[in-house]
């Protein structure tokens, strides 16, 4: 594998007109505890898997949402390039829940519509939900589908992105890999109003 | 021995050896498995989206296992992290537990945290112990080189997880050695499989994949064991993925610790499903076989 260093932001002026003093709290309140009390050691920078491929370190995020840096933070690809592994999280000596920090800005991302290009994340999470959602458990294929056509935009656009993967889906499936059919359970209609509930606290509680 | 047994969603849809070794060899130790019948998913990858369904999801299932009585044993990283996760937060938050019974009231549910959970392998560690388990092997896996893949979110973060050593697992270790295997360390041990960078950013995925798998090959290890639905699924169909793309082939067999545990204990192969994996263990089983 190719050891590209994190590439270096050069110097630039913050104009704080252009900083939300909010921002840290909002992202607090998504998740992402203790994002106040960072003291920028690079501990969680050091240790992280997928810092090559980042636009910003997550050292660098976490001072830019102190700052109030919004706008940049919710663009930049790092947020959806952290794959989640908590070795950050689990070496922070302030604490700071980094890993879940990452899945707060990239809820926080989604909800502000940001668009960014080639990142296939807010149509992953957002097929994600509707699944679950709706039968209570994950259920694959029906994810491939929803996955595609949130990301390709369009029925045609999906079936081709489908087409490409198809091969691969049917073998599992007839290796007894994926079930053909989903579970669903019996509250799962209920289910569904639990997100409506939630979404409708979220916006309350702001 | 008694638990509510959680198996999450991909278990039992994509992995079918996994859930039989595990219930075959629980049986063997006398530990019971009592099905969680209506479970819902853990909610870990909502939690990105939405911290607060994750929680509601994840409190609706403790507070199954509540009514059941019963401690949660999973087989899944994934599910074991956001189970556990949910219920330290909730624990220690009297508001927010407020705030999510609110919504469970609805199903006729409420959390009180009075469960816990915990991984297979924790179980069998110290539940069962070491000694105990090698008292019912009865074909000892001699000769075996196994290297271990424990995944980060039985791990990680420590404080909450209290599994193992972050930094330094040995659980894991310990138990393939039980079976009379030996185990290899190789760099990067602790580090991401890649998997959960799956449909968002399938290069890097790979990228990581391949770290890992080159440090497992120069370790020369004849098999690698893991614990997670979602890094075993990455380990094995990844390296057909990248035959395909990059024509490298590791060869590498992948399997979950309950199957190596169950052919230690003399349970046929069917049985355990050893043959359903993408990269076949044939000549592994070959080996083994053999020096019987
Ligand atoms: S490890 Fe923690 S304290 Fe150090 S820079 Fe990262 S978030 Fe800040
Ligand atoms: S959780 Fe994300 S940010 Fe933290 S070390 Fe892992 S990949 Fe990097």
């Amino acid at each position: 594998m190719a050891e590209v260093m994190a590439q270096v932001v050069p110097q630039q002026t913050i104009k704080l007109k252009d900083c939300d003093p909010n921002f840290v709290k909002e992202v607090i309140k998504a998740g992402g505890k203790n994002a106040h009390i960072c003291f920028q050691c690079g501990t969680c920078t050091a240790g992280c898997p997928t810092v090559y491929a980042m636009d910003y370190t997550p050292r660098q995020i976490l001072r830019m949402v102190n700052l109030g840096m919004k706008d940049k933070v919710l663009q930049s690809g790092t947020i959806w390039l952290c794959a989640s592994c908590y070795t950050c999280q689990s070496r922070c000596p302030r604490g700071v829940e980094i890993t879940s920090l990452m899945g707060a800005l990239k809820s926080l991302a989604i909800k502000e519509g940001v668009d960014v290009k080639n990142i296939k994340g807010p149509a992953f999470y957002n097929s994600f939900i509707d699944i679950a959602m709706s039968n209570g458990r994950m259920f694959e294929p029906m994810l491939f589908l929803k996955f595609a056509m949130k990301s390709e935009g369009s029925l045609t656009g999906a079936a081709k992105a489908m087409m490409k993967d198809a091969p691969f889906g049917m073998k599992l499936v007839m290796k007894g890999k994926m079930a053909f059919v989903p579970h669903k359970i019996k509250q799962s209609k209920q289910l569904k109003t639990i997100y409506e509930n939630i979404k409708k606290m979220e916006g309350e509680s702001e | 021995m008694r638990y509510a047994f959680y198996l999450g969603c991909v278990i039992p849809t994509r992995l079918f050896a996994y859930e039989a070794s595990s219930r075959k060899v629980c049986r063997e130790l006398g530990i019971e498995l009592v099905d969680m019948e209506d479970y819902i998913c853990c909610g870990t990858p909502i939690e990105a989206v939405s911290h607060r369904t994750w929680l509601v999801m994840a409190a609706y299932n403790l507070a199954l296992a509540e009514k059941m009585g019963l401690d949660i044993l999973t087989l899944c990283n994934g599910c074991v992290n956001s189970l556990k996760k949910a219920n330290a937060g909730l624990k220690e938050d009297p508001g927010l537990r407020k705030e999510i019974n609110s919504v469970l009231k609805k199903f006729g549910m409420e959390y009180r945290g009075r469960v816990e959970v915990k991984h297979l392998i924790k179980v069998l560690y110290e539940d069962v112990g070491i000694e105990e388990i090698k008292k019912k092997v009865k074909r000892p896996l001699t000769g075996l080189v196994a290297a271990s893949h424990v995944g980060c979110h039985v791990l990680k973060p420590g404080w909450v997880m209290q599994h193992d050593s972050p930094e330094r697992p040995k659980i894991l270790d310990e138990l393939i050695e039980a079976t009379g295997a030996k185990t290899v360390d190789y760099p990067y041990k602790t580090e991401c499989c890649g998997q959960t960078l799956r449909g968002l950013n399938d290069g890097i995925s790979l990228a990581l994949l391949q770290k890992k798998l080159g440090n497992i090959e120069d370790a020369k290890a004849d098999v690698l064991v893991t614990i997670c639905p979602a890094c075993n699924m990455q380990f094995d169909m990844g390296q057909m993925e990248i035959r395909q793309k990059f024509k490298k082939n590791y060869d590498i067999p992948v399997m979950h610790y309950p199957e190596i545990l169950g052919l230690a204990f003399g349970i046929g192969k069917e049985d355990l499903g050893v043959l359903t994996h993408k990269v076949k263990p044939t000549k592994l089983m070959k080996e083994l076989t053999n020096g019987l």
